[in-house]
């Protein structure tokens, strides 16, 4: 009995959904899409990834490279002496700048907060890149 | 409609055709924008999401393995789109916890029905699944117009068919109830 209730409760839903019928798009949806999706593609072109260096170059310098290489190592004697100009550096005084610092001690709270801003600034490195990603990102 | 008949104009797409995508959103536009509709209940707003849709079927098109129907598959992405754009404008997507109608009989229904005229009761209906909770409009549309199975639909919405089951028979009786409270207003 229950069992034919429901039977008889599917077949009226189902006629009255089926009366409801389905809802009517505007009259250019088909266009509109088609268009949009022309317009993607034709973004998508000017934004496609074009290397600032061609790979030809690339093999280019490889090869010029590998060329130069081979012939320090193949050919040793041909190089003479490279004479390097040289330069005073005393007046660098590493000696005194460290004195400067000896009684220099970082009090623990400053330090803590260094560390602090540290953390915090890694993680907010992450946080931003996450969320430009997600700006940026065309799906 | 079958895989074969869509997979000739998916083949078509993915070799470039654009042209042939317009056959496919040609079939499946009505569908998608009343589930659009009955999701977000604006016809501006379904028209976009609906659109939208289609974006997202043409761009993920050459990852379209073929597993399910073609149409289960748009149905999927349509029910996810609405869902998104539901929560991005900060909609809570309405669920029943407390059932406030109880089942009502066919003869009992019947009746409700046959009080409105015959302009009115399409006119109606549409307004009624309209007042549905998103995934109770679902539902109905999916089984009753579509005639998907629960294991169909399971794929659609991601839930299990058993869950589903209680979901539709609550997603009847909220209907019933709609329609009812609908006939008391016009009296």
């Amino acid at each position: 009995m229950e069992k034919d209730e429901n039977k008889a409760l599917e077949a009226f839903y189902k006629e009255i959904i089926q009366e409801a019928g389905l809802e009517e798009p505007s009259a250019n949806f088909t266009t509109s899409v088609i268009s949009k999706i022309q317009k993607d593609s034709q973004r998508a072109r000017i934004f496609s990834y074009n290397p600032l260096i061609p790979s030809y170059v690339w093999w280019v310098s490889g090869v010029l490279l590998a060329v130069f290489f081979g012939y320090i190592f193949i050919e040793p004697k041909n190089l003479g002496s490279v004479n390097l100009p040289t330069w005073n550096f005393d007046f660098f005084n590493v000696d005194g700048l460290i004195n400067m610092l000896n009684g220099f001690k970082l009090p623990d709270a400053l330090m803590y907060g260094f560390l602090s801003l540290a953390i915090f600034f890694s993680v907010q490195v992450y946080l931003l890149k996450t969320h430009w990603n997600k700006q940026f990102n065309i799906e | 409609m079958s895989l074969q008949q869509d997979q000739y104009y998916i083949d078509k797409v993915i070799k470039g055709d654009t042209n042939a995508f317009s056959v496919l959103v040609d079939r499946y536009k009505h569908m998608v924008y009343t589930l659009a509709v009955r999701m977000v209940r604006n016809n501006e707003e379904a028209e976009e999401v609906a659109q939208d849709t289609f974006l997202k079927v043409y761009k993920a098109l050459p990852g379209f393995k073929g597993d399910s129907k073609f149409s289960t598959w748009v149905y999927k992405i349509a029910y996810n789109r609405s869902l998104d754009y539901i929560k991005r404008l900060g909609r809570v997507p309405e669920t029943t916890l407390i059932e406030e109608y109880a089942e009502h009989n066919k003869a009992n229904l019947e009746d409700v029905m046959d009080q409105f005229e015959m302009d009115d009761r399409k006119y109606t209906l549409k307004k009624a699944m309209k007042k549905l909770p998103p995934d109770y409009a679902t539902i109905l549309t999916l089984h009753y117009f579509e005639e998907l199975s629960l294991k169909e639909i399971s794929k659609v919405m991601d839930a299990s068919p058993d869950t589903l089951k209680v979901k539709l028979f609550r997603a009847r009786k909220r209907l019933g109830g709609i329609l009812k409270d609908k006939l008391q207003e016009k009296i």
